[in-house]
């Protein structure tokens, strides 16, 4: 057994492979087993794309090699750029610029060219009449007669540093995020879409993508830019991130339009100050939505985290919470705290929900103004 | 996304308990529940090798496309898994894994910094969560310089909990050899973490 100081081991922390890798193993599994080609002992493939099972065992010899390979007779291709950036044609109508450190890989097949992009930054091209898929690991981008460029970062240790500031600003969910997707339009349209919903890209817009969260595009970023341009706002001490300081900058904001409006009978919850805010109204399911999309990923590692120190570990908790909105800013989740019918305590537990649940990012209430939700959670272990 | 410390529960080494012969069965004739069963139970062990492997030469996103071609390996040779042979089946992935991070870390073969080189990263020896990432680093950075069948062999061992005979037959490397290449790891590693906790 191990020879050095388990707790020494264990400084060495490394990131879980995400659970919905066992969907892309299966459905790669299913597909080799139903086309007896690939039985070849390949090159490590990649994703478990549909169509990339069917094309392992040409492609095989192409998926690991480095530099640039030309599309092959049957209309598929790999490259991984290394050095300066390479064009190359995908097919008819469509050309592809990929920027050193960028993987990509297509295929003909009878839908069309499908491209399978897992690493780097590529701009396409692409003529009208000629409609094509790009898949990466975190969204796919359906494209027709556009240019636009697709960019795909793994959240791994080294990046997570740099990127989490970027996607908290869009309101992206981070915890549970194994790779990211940046795509940005010149021209033309593209449709965004992944397992959590789908988003339409006009030219001049961009758009971000996880494996773990819904594609958002340039609305959130104009809340991003909104809150930016808001007098500077002193960082917390320990949440102290860019990203926490630019939500906390657009509550001022929100505040301080709202405090512009009329004031309005109090509802009974919180201080002084939000007794005067108006009551602005979101519905039952958008509310479960959101919560849904943004917060139960967040929510799940808060418990398996738990779940590693006591198996046991179970319970509800009631988050109560209010959602500040003004329509020019956007909606922010604030003050978050346990409600009535909680038995859970656990300190570490109950602040990991509070802040997750401070991430979520909501509409601002019809006609601006303030929500207060009381939202239970119940935990239980899954069984083995 | 979760991380995986040795000593918790669901370790980053080998999993409380192996698949069960029942679900074992069934996944060598290829029912697809057993065969997702299968991937859930050893998805932690296999990606946390997979990841320390590659990590260290700035290949973790190689880590998920490694880990599926694993388990499809895996899948592809399970017929012929004897369950009551000496092998267990967390240690015959393992070797499947580690095979392959071998294979692709030599065929890149990133350039590497003798340990000397490497500066002791500690921040601030008052404070235990820095001191920890410190030590957490000078691990890593030691591996990075093992080659790819002597990293494989340090995580089997340490992380993974393998007897010097399994790793040996499984690389194929001399059990002498891998012995005293894994000692004078250890003891570079040994001097590094007491310079991190002097710091």
């Amino acid at each position: 057994m191990s020879e050095l100081d388990p707790n020494d081991l264990a400084a060495w922390e490394v990131d879980e492979l995400p659970a919905t890798l066992d969907d892309r193993i299966m459905a790669a599994w299913t597909a080799e087993r139903s086309d007896p080609a690939p039985a070849v002992p390949s090159a490590p493939a990649r994703r478990p794309w549909p169509w990339i099972a069917a094309g392992v065992a040409a492609a095989a010899g192409l998926l690991m090699a480095w530099g640039l390979r030309a599309p092959g007779p049957s209309g598929h291709g790999s490259i991984v750029a290394t050095g300066e950036s390479h064009t190359v044609v995908l097919g008819d109508g469509v050309s592809a610029t990929a920027s050193s450190g960028a993987r990509l890989h297509w295929k003909t097949n009878a839908a069309g060219l499908v491209v399978e992009q897992t690493a780097g930054r590529v701009d396409y091209r692409v003529q009208p009449e000629h409609p094509f898929l790009v898949q990466t690991p975190s969204a796919t981008v359906a494209v027709t007669g556009t240019t636009f460029s697709v960019e795909v970062q793994s959240m791994s240790e080294s990046n997570r540093s740099s990127l989490s500031p970027r996607l908290m600003a869009l309101g992206v969910a981070l915890v549970g995020a194994t790779g990211v997707a940046f795509v940005a339009v010149d021209s033309g349209e593209v449709e965004v879409s992944n397992e959590h919903g789908s988003v339409k890209v006009a030219a001049g817009q961009r758009a971000v993508a996880t494996d773990v969260s819904s594609p958002r595009t340039e609305r959130a970023k104009a809340v991003e830019e909104t809150v930016a341009a808001a007098p500077a706002v002193a960082a917390p001490a320990e949440p102290g991130t860019p990203a926490r300081a630019r939500r906390d900058a657009a509550l001022t904001k929100i505040r301080a339009a709202l405090a512009s409006r009329p004031a309005t009978p109090s509802s009974g919850h919180g201080d002084e100050e939000e007794a005067s805010l108006p009551k602005g109204t979101l519905t039952k399911d958008y509310i479960r939505e959101r919560v849904r999309e943004d917060l139960i990923p967040l929510a799940r590692d808060c418990y398996n985290d738990v779940l590693a120190d006591d198996p046991d570990f179970a319970g509800k908790l009631v988050l109560d919470f209010d959602v500040l909105g003004d329509e020019t800013v956007g909606g922010i989740v604030d003050g978050v705290v346990p409600g009535e019918g909680s038995n859970i305590e656990h300190p570490g537990f109950v602040e990991c929900m509070s802040e997750s649940m401070m991430s979520v990012v909501f509409e601002a209430p019809e006609g601006g103004g303030q929500v207060h939700i009381s939202y239970p959670f119940t935990f239980e272990p899954a069984e083995d | 996304m979760q991380a995986m410390r040795v000593g918790d529960a669901a370790a980053g080494g080998t999993p409380r308990g192996e698949l069960d012969l029942r679900t074992l069965r069934e996944a060598q004739r290829g029912e697809p529940g057993a065969c997702r069963a299968l991937i859930a139970r050893y998805r932690r062990p296999v990606g946390s090798l997979l990841r320390r492997m590659l990590l260290p030469a700035g290949l973790d996103a190689l880590t998920e496309d490694l880990a599926q071609e694993s388990f499809l390996r895996a899948f592809r040779a399970l017929p012929r898994f004897e369950p009551d042979g000496a092998a267990k089946l967390s240690t015959w992935l393992l070797r499947i894994a580690a095979r392959l991070a071998i294979n692709e870390l030599q065929r890149v073969r990133p350039p590497t910094r003798p340990l000397a080189d490497v500066a002791v990263v500690a921040t601030n020896a008052a404070d235990d969560e820095h001191r920890r990432k410190a030590i957490g680093r000078a691990i890593r950075e030691a591996v990075s310089q093992l080659q790819p069948e002597y990293r494989a062999a340090f995580l089997l061992r340490e992380y993974h909990g393998l007897e010097y005979s399994e790793i040996a037959e499984s690389l194929e490397l001399d059990i002498g050899t891998v012995k005293s290449r894994l000692h004078r790891a250890r003891t570079a590693l040994r001097t590094r973490l007491a310079e991190v906790r002097h710091v």
